[in-house]
């Protein structure tokens, strides 16, 4: 843990410097340090394909000694063991780091879990990751789900339990990379309109600008001329003109955000002495070996750790989400055809590259992030302690199949997680023998997709009243699909956990 | 030779029950219980099978769908912005431009979508979604140009005349009050009333010429919703259709000049939109063919033709320059950076071509022998000269390369094969409206892979012709047929005879003949026999499918919506008919204009 005195100093790879206040000084002035409940913070980063083999993502089966049992199942789980050899530290191939960065301090802090399953054929999807299971390609060829849900990021942004006062937010939420990974009522305020994407960043110095920009003198004695804009939206919906009910919306989903303007722009940073970056992250993304040049990738994507991890600091923010279409891989070409669909080649050539990339993905990404947020906001807890950064793969150990999502996560979310847990929730009595490679089995999950996005959000601070949008106990539309086929079997789901329940061994 | 070998039911019928879920032959309207989410709250409900002949049944008294306060596209919203000021402060327009540029660059790029899941068919025009940065940056942009304007002795005497810079302080009210009336006509693109009048006197608020009043005034014009959005309040009501209105004239100088010119009307618009006159059908049809003859409507051409062809989705063409294999492929025509744009400024500059410049047909455009190739790098590939841009284009020296679909852009993959499945779903898809049910999802894990003895061709057939596999009836029925006529062009789209094969370290392992002889099913229950492009052309252009297609996309793009077959069937069947009979493509677009669909909207007050 990072350990700072007075003020902290957070020195980010665009050359950007921030002095904080320390952060208990930002809590309300009755609380203290000790029995104050800190804020949470949420940051989901998810990556594209998976098609990770379970020798190569997951840790040794060795370390699983527990076993409970999920509606007469036995789940197994077990405490993380970091290895150190030659200056690398490893949970297993893909979680693995330099030894410096990948500490048995931050293992203790992470969780890896497996089993975790959308029981249908969403194959191509980005709105899985986050609830919203309707954002995918249309290739269940019976029905799948083409609904849209808002996505949990949202609901937490706009919750007031996770926001129970909103001073110094500047930005309720930070939606950064390739986009279709948030998604919103598009009047979040009133939870009403159509369900739409939340267009993503890819600037850091935008992001970081939004945020980190002093307002406009706030002494001027006129009438903002954003309250007069509201004004002007309100006259066309209740004037005289004609308008219909859609119109209406329309006006409303535009007001909404009129009226988040008008909030920030009454929101002063907690920060100070910020001195603005020199780099932006598209100077990265705008090189043309961008594509097959991790180190560049690693330098897009830590910029934006470094706008996430200042926002936490100051309190000007509490939820990020970061989708990353990267391969962090020198491959040139095809990816999708030419490394992810060919991932279970039994000579594993292509399989490699996948571990290759995702490791890079992990120590340059991920445990960037993790370290940036491991600063101490109190006398032996951090800032980590308190959030929850998860990563979250499109498939599981085959590409395109949504068999065991592999979930990894940093932080317990002020103690709502057991933290160096390594969870196997899948059901070993199923075997599901497909594609290339017949060793490489998949086994489906015990725990739903939907049951640990609502651990995720009860995490959060948030009640079953403000995320269970289903009344399924869960998060997002629950489908199996009607009966087995080539991809499952609906019966292997009978014996899972309640979409609501907590999930055992982590909770 | 093209032939038609089997017109039969019979086969198709065979041929679909090997594919995963089949599609509905049934003409789709409104979708009950709608479950495909969409901005505009549209479905797709069309699968490009409206009828036996691919017409559209056309009734008078179907009300339209709705299509709520339109949102100006990222793009129209700057064309809007620019106009604007060269309407009004022509001298400092590009330097007040260029000061709201950072601002207006970070308005989110609109989405080119069918809906939330879908782009291809789609538009940018379709994405409605309301961004906190579209709101924040267009009052941030709006701010800026007030404080050029308002900061600037120059710009406000430009802007506001020389009651706003003299020193006579008797007439500032009245300049203020001019001011809302003349410029807020520009902007709000409507008459100013008084209500207008009083709400911006008070946000002015301020005696004399108020730097922060004019600023503040010029702001919340430019972030006002009769900027941002099109305003569609509606005039009279639509006899017998109790939901649908007459837009007032100055709405429909709105749809006109954001339709053709992607931007807001010109004063001559303005003035028969103000004097009334373009509610007299002859003075209306007049200004249309003004508005399509001026150069800003390539603008419209040009985005629509690069959006309905999918134009955005052209890989780089060098992504793979420096790899053995693909530098032993590409040989001494190694791409530039330039190439992808090269290609796709051929098709585009051939829409511009045919749509306005030199008006041709559908048929023209689409069979056309052009080279609209203006690079070397290009034009070498079409082995023909290069083209300045103004003269008469120079013809493709191969006679096969016939079709829309034998141009570069449509050919080349930025890789070492040629993709014939794309291909053929691209047709099939984007020129034929036909989505061929999904593939079985084991088969997608499947890899089209080089072969030391086998052409694309031949991998493609042996993996997805397989007999009695589910690849087999939709590869045969929907895709391969059209993707392998072309495979007489290698990945870059150079002609050849003969595929050269490599290792993957690009060693030359031999050379095998390339086989074009393919039977496409157009319409689905029709085999024919082609051997070429140019083979191919006229089959798609017999089916009628084609025409029908077209006049999907371009209504798409024309209202902002997905269509909806019964409600929309005769603006739809205007354009399929009109694009098959041989009218000219600028006839086809302004015939729509002319529709009373075009000039009317549906207003549901309590749906």
């Amino acid at each position: 843990m990072t350990s700072l005195n007075r003020r902290q100093f957070l020195r980010g790879a665009g050359g950007f410097t921030l002095a904080l206040p320390f952060l208990p000084s930002l809590l309300p002035r009755s609380a203290s340090a000790q029995d104050t409940v800190f804020p949470k913070r949420f940051v989901a980063m998810a990556t594209h394909h998976g098609g990770i083999w379970n020798q190569n993502m997951y840790p040794d089966l060795s370390t699983l000694t527990e076993s409970t049992a999920i509606s007469g199942q036995t789940v197994r789980g077990g405490a993380l063991q970091l290895e150190t050899a030659a200056g690398k530290a490893s949970l297993s191939r893909v979680l693995s780091a330099d030894s410096a960065a990948l500490t048995s301090s931050i293992a203790e802090k992470m969780m890896v879990l497996q089993g975790i399953d959308v029981p249908w054929y969403i194959a191509h999807h980005t709105g899985g990751h986050l609830g919203n299971y309707g954002r995918n390609d249309g290739n269940d060829p019976t029905t799948g789900i083409t609904e849209f849900r808002p996505t949990i990021d949202q609901i937490m942004a706009w919750s007031p339990s996770f926001y129970p006062s909103l001073d110094g937010v500047l930005e309720r939420s930070l939606v950064i990379g390739d986009g279709r990974l948030s998604y919103n009522w598009s009047s979040p305020s009133t939870r009403a309109g159509e369900v739409q994407d939340i267009a993503a960043e890819h600037s850091s110095l935008a992001l970081f600008n939004r945020i980190f920009v002093p307002n406009e003198d706030p002494t001027s004695t006129r009438t903002p001329v954003v309250d007069r804009v509201m004004e002007n939206y309100r006259r066309l919906r209740n004037g005289n003109r004609r308008v219909s009910a859609a119109d209406k919306q329309r006006l409303d989903d535009h007001m909404d955000r009129i009226g988040e303007l008008q909030r920030r722009l009454n929101t002063t940073s907690n920060c100070v002495d910020i001195v603005v970056p020199t780099v932006d992250s598209r100077s990265y993304r705008s090189q043309s070996s961008y594509p097959y040049d991790p180190a560049a990738m690693e330098g897009f994507w830590q910029l934006h750790n470094d706008v996430i991890a200042a926002a936490f600091l100051c309190n000007s923010c509490r939820v990020a989400t970061m989708h990353c279409g990267d391969t962090f891989s020198t491959f040139q070409g095809d990816w999708h055809q030419s490394v992810a669909h060919k991932a279970n080649l039994p000579a594993g050539v292509e399989q490699e590259v996948i571990v290759e990339g995702h490791q890079n993905f992990f120590e340059a990404v991920f445990l960037d992030l993790v370290k940036k947020l491991d600063v101490e906001e109190a006398p032996g807890v951090s800032m980590l302690d308190n959030s929850l950064v998860m990563w979250s793969q499109e498939s599981g150990n085959h590409t395109h199949h949504s068999f065991s999502l592999p979930i990894v996560t940093a932080g317990s979310a002020g103690g709502f997680f057991k933290t160096g847990r390594y969870a196997d929730y899948r059901n070993l009595l199923i075997d599901k023998s497909a594609g290339e490679n017949p060793t490489e089995l998949m086994h489906p999950g015990l725990v739903m997709h939907n049951q640990w996005l609502a651990n995720v959000c009860r995490s959060m601070g948030l009640s079953p009243a403000e995320f269970d949008l289903e009344g399924n106990g869960g998060y997002g539309i629950f489908y199996t699909q009607p009966s087995a086929n080539w991809y499952c079997d609906p019966a292997w789901y009978n014996n899972r956990a309640g979409l609501g329940d907590l999930m055992p061994f982590i909770t | 030779m093209n032939r038609q070998i089997l017109p039969t039911l019979f086969a198709v019928g065979l041929a679909l029950a090997g594919c995963q879920g089949e599609v509905s032959l049934t003409p789709q309207g409104d979708r009950p219980g709608g479950t495909q989410n969409t901005n505009n709250g549209s479905t797709n409900g069309n699968n490009g099978l409206n009828g036996p002949d691919f017409k559209f049944a056309c009734d008078e008294d179907a009300e339209l769908p709705e299509i709520p306060l339109r949102r100006l596209s990222k793009e129209q919203y700057m064309f809007t912005v620019q106009d604007l000021l060269r309407q009004v402060v022509p001298n400092q327009a590009d330097q007040i431009y260029a000061a709201a540029l950072p601002r207006v660059s970070l308005i989110p790029e609109d989405a080119p979508q069918l809906d939330g899941n879908n782009k291809h068919g789609g538009f940018r025009r379709l994405d409605q979604a309301i961004q906190q940065q579209f709101v924040d940056h267009t009052l941030e942009a709006a701010t800026v140009i007030g404080t050029q304007v308002s900061e600037s002795a120059a710009n406000l005497e430009a802007m506001l005349g020389t009651c706003a810079t003299d020193s006579d302080t008797a007439n500032d009210d009245a300049c203020i009050v001019d001011f809302i009336e003349s410029f807020g006509q520009l902007a709000l693109r409507r008459p100013v009333t008084s209500d207008d009048i009083a709400f911006y006197q008070s946000v002015y608020a301020d005696s004399g010429i108020s730097t922060a009043g004019v600023r503040d005034m010029i702001a919340v014009m430019l972030s006002s919703p009769d900027f941002l959005y099109q305003v569609e309040s509606a005039a009279d009501g639509v006899d017998g259709k109790p939901n649908q209105y007459n837009l007032d004239t100055f709405e429909l100088a709105n749809r006109l000049a954001f339709h053709f010119w992607q931007s807001m009307p010109d004063s001559e618009l303005m003035a028969k939109a103000a004097d009334g006159t373009l509610s007299d059908p002859a003075v209306y049809e007049a200004e249309v063919k003004r508005i399509f003859e001026d150069p800003k409507t390539n603008r419209s051409v040009q985005r629509f033709v690069t959006e309905w062809l999918w134009l955005d989705e052209l890989p780089e063409m060098n992504g793979l320059v420096g790899t053995p294999l693909y530098d032993a492929f590409a040989g001494e025509d190694s791409p530039s950076d330039d190439l992808k744009e090269d290609m796709v400024a051929d098709v585009v500059s051939a829409g511009s071509y045919y749509f306005q410049e030199n008006p041709g047909s559908f048929d023209d455009f689409f069979m056309s022998q052009k080279s609209f190739a203006r690079s070397a790098e290009l034009a070498k590939i079409y082995d023909t000269p290069i083209w300045d841009g103004g003269s008469e284009p120079p013809t493709f020296s191969d006679p096969t390369r016939v079709g829309l679909f034998t141009r570069a852009a449509f050919l080349a993959t930025g890789v070492v094969n040629t993709r014939p499945i794309m291909k053929g779903v691209f047709i099939r898809e984007g020129l034929l409206c036909t989505i061929p049910p999904p593939p079985d999802a084991n088969a997608v894990n499947t890899m089209i892979d080089l072969r030391p003895d086998m052409t694309t061709r031949e991998v493609v057939e042996e993996i997805t012709e397989a007999p009695g596999t589910s690849c087999a009836g939709c590869h045969l029925t929907y895709i391969n047929g059209l993707g392998f006529p072309t495979e007489n062009y290698d990945a870059l789209g150079r002609s050849r005879t003969h595929q050269t094969l490599f290792d993957l370290d690009g060693n030359i392992l031999g050379t095998k003949e390339v086989n074009t002889l393919s039977h496409p099913r157009v319409p689905l229950d029709t085999i024919h026999e082609v051997s070429s492009g140019a083979e191919l052309t006229p089959v798609l252009i017999d089916s009628g499918q084609l025409y029908s297609c077209f006049a999907r996309n371009y209504v798409r793009f024309t209202f902002a919506r997905v269509e909806n077959d019964q409600k929309d069937g005769c603006v739809l069947e205007t354009v399929r008919s009109l694009a098959q009979s041989g009218a000219t493509l600028p006839e086809v677009m302004i015939s729509l204009a002319l529709r009373p669909e075009f000039k009317q909207r549906t207003l549901l007050e309590n749906p």
